[in-house]
């Protein structure tokens, strides 16, 4: 118990959400339908691509508005790996997160070059590109309407058969992916690269000062956050049972940016908010009124303009204000 | 120029240098768009016309971007103000096509108050992700079937008759050519010339001061956010002109305008030509332009090849075509001034 006690406030919310996430596919229905629990698993693969999005623009400084690429390289890897290539589960994801990552890697020699403007203009030539290559490719993308698959069993021990049909074992695989993504990312944010990413953002003629070799930072912080929205898009493909041409669409990297902005740019668990924030107003909204999306837009606009640090900053300013000053251990004073 | 970076206030034999080939390169250029239509065919004279068109736009992006800093997706919005202001004077209110074009820039203008009220606030990437979710609301306003009375007939538009320009007592009709071509011409040059003149002053200067080191500016006395709502507020008038001539060349208007790859088709046709002029926009739009208008015959994807002649202009000139063209220039007339004293 005592040590209870001495949690911060923000440890208190971080365990109380872990808590949630564990426990929603028997909680969540004794409170609300049931189908938002298969809403939670959504908004966990969301989370991750917006936190891949955040990767890059709230630790490293680029804003890419092409990170649906990644998404959709990845959903199309398991997709046609599995349509075409009959590989079972575990190829088939791997595959995905294969050719994502690879895609981010040959991109990024290019983007990585530049900085912000010139960075968010050539990601969005980048995913235009490959869009419209998937649109027009029909025969084998599926263009617009998108390809369905059939769903290879995960695990197939003698009689034991686990397969993402099963709703809750689905939903559990997916908590434990995203959740494996976010302690990798914990851990990389906190090794001397992540700090790197930081100097990069922070000054970079600094950091090329001191030796980094900015470019290589920036090209590796490209590829890694490829390599989660690619991750992203094999669970999200997996979980719709299709790949569309959408999924590569600009629409798709918005999106990320806007939740990774309102949860808190630079935060890590930042993104986890954001996207829960928005995902639950779409569904809310959208049953009553077909243009949530200007709500959701004016909350947008709002967030950038008046708080920039989004949902995780007003958190820690709420804490800074009422919490701190009750714990008492001196640390309220602090100006 | 000091090793300051300051330009001194008198006209020194450089700068009337470059202001004399300025002139001439103007006077040049005047002289070959007038003297165009006895050259070429009707069609072509209306694809000039085009040219000229969008390439206002993309100018109307680099005075936001090349002189403000600002990475505006919004422009194309203000595009479709443009079409959207002037069906309403032509169609509703019943204006000749002066009062029509007037009231394409006001309507622009005036959306461009709020917008650009709140998108100055922000900066950086910041300002880029407003100016995206601002593109993205207005279109879903105008296409939703929910708030029909806004965009009303007005968005999506084919002229049902032929638009004429009255001028003292006569009035000339779009039925010639020729008469859209000048009209064009004429007033894509006014704008241009406005434009040019508001870069060259001390608000333009005091953009550009802005633009290197906001807080600098802020500390020589500038109202920051006042000036960059005041130039967002221009461009889009500009826009919005463009918008007027593009209505008034086609006879068609559509929502697509409004949509944000028209902006990121500006953006792609100012860069290439570079944003650091008001003569780059130009020059890129031709390029872009002429080279879809070419190349889109032998295969369908030339986004692909656009992308990559973006991708090696940001690498190797960031200041795009026209830039490298006046560098060679200045290489040469400093090569001519080096015996000299």
């Amino acid at each position: 118990m005592g040590r209870l006690r001495n949690l911060e406030p923000m440890q208190i919310l971080g365990l109380l959400g872990a808590l949630f996430f564990l426990t929603a596919p028997y909680a969540l229905p004794l409170v609300v339908p049931g189908f938002w629990v298969n809403i939670t698993a959504e908004i966990m693969i969301w989370a991750l691509f917006a936190a891949s999005v955040n990767l890059l623009f709230g630790y490293t400084g680029l804003l890419s508005f092409g990170q649906a690429l990644y998404f959709g390289m990845g959903a199309y890897g398991v997709a046609l790996s599995i349509e075409f290539f009959h590989f079972s589960f575990w190829p088939a994801a791997l595959t995905g997160i294969a050719v994502a990552t690879l895609s981010a890697f040959v991109t990024g020699i290019f983007a990585a070059r530049l900085t912000w403007h010139y960075f968010a203009i050539i990601t969005v030539v980048f995913s235009l590109i490959f869009f419209f290559f998937a649109v027009g490719w029909k025969d084998v993308t599926g263009g617009d309407d998108g390809m369905p698959f059939t769903m290879p069993p995960v695990l197939k021990v003698g009689g034991l058969e686990l397969s993402l049909l099963d709703l809750t074992f689905q939903y559990y695989f997916i908590l434990a992916v995203v959740g494996a993504c976010f302690g990798m990312m914990h851990l990389l944010l906190k090794s001397p690269l992540g700090y790197a990413f930081i100097a990069v953002r922070e000054n970079t003629a600094r950091a090329g000062l001191v030796g980094y070799n900015a470019y290589m930072v920036r090209l590796l912080s490209f590829v890694f956050s490829g390599f989660f929205a690619g991750v992203s898009g094999v669970l999200f493909a997996l979980f719709s049972r299709y790949a569309s041409a959408h999924f590569l669409f600009w629409t798709v990297s918005g999106e990320g940016v806007v939740w990774a902005v309102v949860g808190g740019a630079g935060t890590l668990f930042g993104p986890v908010l954001g996207t829960a924030f928005l995902i639950v107003i779409r569904e809310e909204l959208s049953a009553y009124w077909e243009h949530y999306l200007l709500v959701v837009g004016v909350i947008v606009i709002l967030f950038v303009t008046y708080a920039p640090q989004g949902i995780m900053g007003l958190l820690r300013k709420a804490i800074a204000r009422y919490a701190r000053p009750a714990a008492g251990d001196g640390r309220g004073a602090r100006p | 120029m000091t090793a300051a970076g300051v330009a001194p206030a008198g006209p020194t034999p450089g700068a009337f240098f470059a202001a004399g080939a300025a002139g001439w390169g103007f006077g040049g250029l005047a002289a070959a768009l007038a003297l165009l239509p006895l050259v070429v065919p009707d069609y072509q004279q209306v694809f000039v016309a085009e040219i000229l068109v969008w390439g206002l736009f993309a100018m109307s992006f680099a005075i936001v971007f090349g002189f403000g800093g600002m990475l505006s997706f919004s422009q194309a919005v203000f595009f479709g103000m443009g079409c959207y202001g002037f069906n309403l004077g032509t169609l509703y209110f019943g204006f000749n096509t002066w009062g029509a074009v007037v009231s394409a820039v006001l309507a622009a203008a005036l959306l461009a108050l709020p917008v650009g009220y709140i998108a100055t606030r922000v900066r950086h990437h910041h300002f880029l992700i407003v100016t995206v979710i601002i593109s993205v609301l207005v279109t879903t306003v105008l296409e939703s079937g929910h708030w029909r009375w806004i965009a009303g007939p007005y968005v999506t538009v084919s002229l049902t008759f032929v638009p004429e320009v009255p001028l003292g007592f006569t009035r000339f009709s779009f039925i010639d050519e020729w008469v859209a071509y000048y009209f064009t011409v004429v007033m894509v040059a006014a704008a241009f010339f406005l434009a040019w003149r508001i870069v060259h002053s001390p608000f333009g200067r005091a953009m550009l001061a802005i633009k290197d080191n906001e807080m600098r500016a802020q500390m020589i006395g500038l109202n920051v956010n006042k000036l960059r709502w005041m130039l967002f507020v221009l461009a889009a008038g500009i826009a919005g002109h463009a918008g007027a001539l593009y209505a008034l060349l086609a006879r068609y208007t559509n929502l697509e305008f409004f949509h944000w790859i028209y902006s990121g088709k500006a953006i792609v046709m100012a860069m290439i030509g570079g944003v650091g002029s008001l003569v780059g926009p130009f020059v890129g739009t031709a390029f872009y332009m002429l080279s879809t208008e070419y190349l889109s015959r032998y295969f369908q994807q030339f986004i692909i090849v656009f992308g990559f002649i973006l991708l090696l202009v940001v690498r190797y000139a960031p200041d795009g075509i026209w830039g490298m063209v006046l560098r060679g220039a200045r290489g040469l007339g400093r090569h001519g001034q080096a015996s000299k004293p």
